[in-house]
């Protein structure tokens, strides 16, 4: 199954009545929409504002979401619309492009319109996430370390890494997990997560 | 390592599409129900998407997902209208209808053409068992064809030994070894 399957699968859950899948939805694309977003709208808190109403907007227009496109796309497309719609609605002016399409959504670019999402404090942010993923990394043990560059570096499948690495696919399985939960172990203080989390 | 009745493992291979349709849905189904596995879900798209770019990753925002899920508790829960599933006789019976008719439209056009005898052995037909005194035009045309024609024949014949020797070089066509070197009105230098 691909990712954008994946996604399908859950699309068609919520399309069910099921709540939770929308959730998952959320976990994972969170980060892109604000970043899309910090893009189009200056104040950190009115961009988790704009995205949370954007993906509670997709929520309620799932059941007409078909699957002509990928989830993200539409996604995007919805976010833009939303933060345009707050832009206009706050009197500010809304990048010229009126209607957000595919190209648009996934590499947004509306020239002087769009501020510049290198302020220091996200730089520094940026560059204290590299520097522990590096870190993180170059602590793992070999066998970890090359599983998880092959398949997140080199974007090999499973059967690709076990072949080179000549193990079994369960293995290549296994290494991969160790080797994220461990950089998550890494990522933990950086991005100072919730004490009730589990990292 | 596990959470209920799924490997945790598996939330990781389900996110790098290596799962199959089957042990997809389990894992989705026990994702569905199961606080931890949706934790370890997210836990695992943050490291993915620090991997693939710190910038993302930077943009984490703690607790965006619970106030999400909050504003999600009082809105009504969306189903999207059931498809309605067209027959099967209809799936299958509209594109064979149209497959027919498109061999019909083809039938109905080339067999007459087919049919219809070539100006030449229309000529052929004309001529007499026995050779007038006075030929036709149409006869003379079809006679020097034909003259063209053997002209040709033997000139690829005197080939021959030549593409014999060559005969790696015919590329295994079904047609004969001179056909693809015969050029109209080759005979007539």
């Amino acid at each position: 199954m691909t990712d954008r399957d994946i996604d399908q699968q859950l699309v068609e859950r919520v399309q069910r009545g099921d709540k939770a899948a929308f959730d998952l939805l959320v976990s994972k694309y969170q980060r892109k929409i604000f970043r899309l977003l910090s893009r189009l709208i200056r104040d950190q808190a009115e961009v988790e504002d704009i995205a949370q109403e954007a993906f509670i907007k997709a929520y309620r227009a799932l059941p007409n979401f078909r699957g002509d496109s990928a989830f993200y796309t539409w996604l995007y497309r919805i976010a833009i619309n939303t933060a345009k719609n707050h832009l206009v609605s706050q009197g500010r002016r809304a990048p010229t492009t009126t209607e957000a399409d595919i190209e648009e959504a996934e590499t947004f670019d509306d020239g002087d319109q769009l501020r510049d999402l290198n302020t220091p404090e996200s730089m520094l942010l940026s560059k204290q996430v590299g520097e522990a993923v590096n870190r993180a990394i170059d602590q793992l043990p070999e066998d970890l370390r090359t599983a998880i560059v092959l398949r997140e570096i080199e974007g090999l499948s499973y059967d690709e890494i076990a072949e080179s690495m000549s193990c079994p696919i369960g293995t290549v399985r296994s290494r991969i997990f160790r080797a994220r939960e461990a950089i998550a172990q890494e990522l933990k203080p950086v991005l100072d997560t919730a004490k009730d989390k589990r990292w | 390592m596990t959470s209920g009745k799924v490997d945790i493992e598996h939330l990781s291979s389900l996110i790098d599409g290596e799962l199959d349709a089957q042990q997809a849905a389990a894992v989705l189904d026990a994702l569905c129900s199961d606080a931890e596995l949706q934790r370890r879900w997210s836990d695992l798209q943050l490291v993915g998407d620090a991997l693939r770019s710190s910038e993302v990753a930077a943009c984490h925002a703690d607790g965006f997902g619970d106030r999400v899920r909050a504003a999600l508790a009082s809105e009504p829960t969306v189903l999207a209208p059931r498809r309605r599933a067209r027959p099967a006789w209809r799936r299958y019976s509209v594109p064979g209808l149209a497959v027919a008719a498109s061999v019909a439209a083809i039938a109905f056009v080339a067999v007459p053409l087919l049919r219809a005898p070539s100006p030449d052995m229309m000529a052929h037909k004309q001529l007499p068992a026995k050779a007038p005194v006075v030929a036709s035009t149409a006869a003379l045309a079809a006679s020097q064809a034909e003259a063209k024609a053997a002209t040709a024949i033997a000139n690829a014949r005197a080939l021959d030994p030549y593409f014999a020797a060559h005969r790696e070089l015919t590329g295994g066509s079904p047609l004969p070894r001179a056909a693809a070197y015969l050029r109209p009105g080759a005979g007539e230098r």
